[in-house]
């Protein structure tokens, strides 16, 4: 680093920015605001996957025995009998059987309605429970509830206060993290409180299969197939690979257009403030060639300040980003961001492609300027 | 003439410029011979349009001769390769312009230093400050060029293009711009340059005052050179169509035509 030099063309790039403070200041501005725009993006897609698979991810299950043609749980529907729990137990091999219910409800709290994605399971199970408790506990009986921390904030609920689902009146119990989908949070209950809920028992939605010896599930996998009809079974990993791809279905899109879009914009105010300092600056450049800059000169120039603006907004971004996002969660409690450093790469290498490919653009205006302008 | 002169001299042999305009073409400069010596200040007059920039040019090689040949010290200027004339450039002619085309961001030493840097030389920044001191404007070294007078820009741009040590300077309207106190400090400093330093200087311009200080005068007029053989000032006639604008009158609304 000691004999680390800035090169002239960067040098003059910083000093020629200089001279335009206003239009820099706005330039950077808006890189800081489109980079800080697909962070947000990229960081509430990470932070509704986390929301929605760590429940997925925290069960670990052997199989996850769903109706025959359900894939996920994120976007289908699976109704089983008890009859099947009791027909899976029977398998030799399998160890343990934990029934599932998910239903939609509407949870009555402080005077106002909000829908829940209620899911009964045992409490005495391992498997089937909220991924992680921040405040109170787990149910352990009938009547209690577990509600996720962003709606627990959201509608103004704490561990102590009680909600009305159904006429019911659960206590709330405890507040549970990493489950919040954005659209909708878990709430957890008694396996039997879910079916009152729902108005029809001995149904569930799928089944949580442990087995005594792992290594044997191809052929255990097999037997409940031949002896279980009606059904689908998922290892775990592709259990969570059907609901990721689900949810990415539905929600990635959006969100990689929206951060198109925002490139783009970026692109567009980049290259467009670049043609204009060259335009401005046509006379300059003439005299810079005729005093002798080397061929390489002026493009480096250009493109020493697509960089410096681009990944300037990009950097200052990442500043602004992480207290506005905390402030965003705040007003909104159901906004889950979850930001690593791939994002941050992501966003810096984004904003190295767009100086590029500006300056690229632009060296088409570079390239109409002739020395002898300088003596018009 | 032996050939070590010719090595210290710009020559130009049978050099004609012809542009395509409007359907026609336009003869800028008509079978032109000239030669111009180091340690000798040269004045090429004539009026707006006569091919004064277009002489410049060639000698610069930013143009080609439609034919002829232009010759920088024995170089062959269109024989070089774009990155050998660059360089060649850099390192051998410098330029002074009738507006100063200062750059407007970068402060006085870096108006000075971004040409040895354009040669590749080492301690640009040292190399800005002696040429500075030479033309006596090493205080305003920080400042930036808006905030100079003219006769201080000026300086400022002799100094940057004599900070590669070229060995030819040309000066394309060095005096337009300033009124005649510094016009003529301007001109000493260029003679200076020529007589001192052993450089070859070649100024265009339409400006009578340089005339006592120039060695050799050429006239151009419609595309043709000629080398006037005494001074102009002795025959006002050949100067007669050529204007002197003095700022002070100017700016009285008069202008002041010298014959």
């Amino acid at each position: 680093m000691r004999n680390w030099r800035m090169t002239p063309a960067m040098k003059y790039s910083i000093m020629s920015l200089r001279k335009q403070p206003f239009r820099t200041a706005f330039t950077i501005g808006a890189g800081a605001l489109c980079s800080m725009l697909i962070l947000f993006l990229l960081s509430v897609y990470n932070g509704v996957e986390v929301g929605s698979m760590s429940y997925i991810r925290h069960n670990k299950a052997d199989f996850w025995v769903l109706q025959e043609g359900a894939m996920n749980i994120m976007r289908g529907s699976s109704i089983l009998l008890s009859a099947h729990g009791d027909a899976l137990k029977q398998i030799p091999g399998v160890s343990h059987v934990a029934p599932v219910l998910f239903v939609l409800a509407q949870a009555e709290a402080n005077g106002r309605s909000s829908t829940i994605y209620i899911v009964g399971f045992n409490p005495q199970d391992t498997l089937g429970g909220p991924p992680q408790i921040v405040s109170g506990r787990n149910i352990e009986k009938a009547g209690e509830i577990v509600l996720d921390k962003s709606f627990a904030l959201k509608e103004g609920i704490h561990a102590g206060d009680e909600v009305t689902i159904h006429r019911e009146t659960l206590k709330v119990v405890g507040i549970s993290a990493g489950t919040n989908m954005f659209v909708i949070q878990y709430a957890f209950t008694t396996l039997e409180q879910a079916r009152l809920t729902l108005g029809y028992p001995n149904i569930v939605s799928c089944y949580l299969v442990r087995l005594s010896n792992p290594q044997d599930r191809v052929s255990i996998g097999k037997r409940i197939r031949e002896d279980v009809p009606g059904i689908e079974i998922f290892e775990q990993d592709k259990f969570l690979d059907n609901n990721l791809r689900e949810m990415r279905a539905g929600f990635l899109p959006i969100l990689l257009i929206v951060s198109a879009i925002s490139a783009f914009v970026l692109a567009v105010i980049l290259t467009a403030i670049l043609i204009m300092n060259i335009s401005e600056s046509r006379k300059d450049f003439a005299v810079v060639m005729i005093l002798g800059s080397p061929p390489s000169f002026l493009p480096s120039l250009i493109t020493g300040q697509a960089m410096l603006l681009s990944l300037s907004g990009s950097i200052i971004s990442l500043f602004l980003f992480f207290p506005s996002a905390a402030f965003l969660e705040n007003v909104f409690p159901e906004l889950s961001t979850e930001t690593d450093l791939l994002h941050i790469l992501a966003v810096l290498s984004i904003a190295v492609v767009i100086g590029i490919l500006s300056s690229l653009i632009s060296f088409r205006k570079l390239k109409r300027i002739y020395p002898l302008e300088a003596f018009e | 003439m032996n050939p070590s002169d010719q090595c210290q001299s710009v020559i130009l042999q049978s050099v004609s410029k012809a542009y395509r305009e409007d359907g026609g073409t336009v003869h800028a400069l008509d079978n032109a011979s000239a030669e111009f010596r180091r340690g000798r200040l040269a004045l090429m007059l004539g009026p707006s349009g006569s091919g004064k920039t277009t002489l410049l040019s060639l000698i610069a090689g930013f143009t080609e001769p439609t034919s002829g040949e232009v010759k920088v010290f024995d170089t062959e200027l269109a024989r070089l390769r774009p990155s050998q004339l660059q360089l060649f450039r850099a390192m051998r002619i410098g330029f002074v312009f009738q507006n100063f085309l200062l750059l407007d961001w970068l402060t006085v030493r870096d108006n000075v230093a971004i040409v040895a840097e354009f040669a590749r030389r080492d301690g640009a920044r040292t190399l800005a400050k002696d040429s500075l001191e030479r033309v006596g404007i090493l205080h305003l070294a920080d400042r930036f060029p808006s905030n100079l007078s003219q006769g201080e820009k000026q300086r400022v741009a002799i100094a940057r293009a004599c900070v590669n040590n070229p060995q030819l300077l040309l000066a394309d309207e060095p005096t337009a711009s300033l009124d005649s106190k510094q016009g003529f400090e301007i001109i000493k400093i260029l003679r200076s340059i020529a007589k001192e330093e052993n450089r070859c200087v070649i100024a265009a311009s339409h400006d009578l005052r340089l005339i006592e200080y120039a060695d050799d005068i050429f006239r151009i007029e419609d595309g043709e050179l000629k080398r006037e053989t005494r001074p102009p000032t002795a025959d006002h006639s050949s100067t007669k169509c050529l204007q002197v604008v003095d700022k002070k009158s100017s700016a009285a609304g008069q202008v002041v035509t010298r014959t």
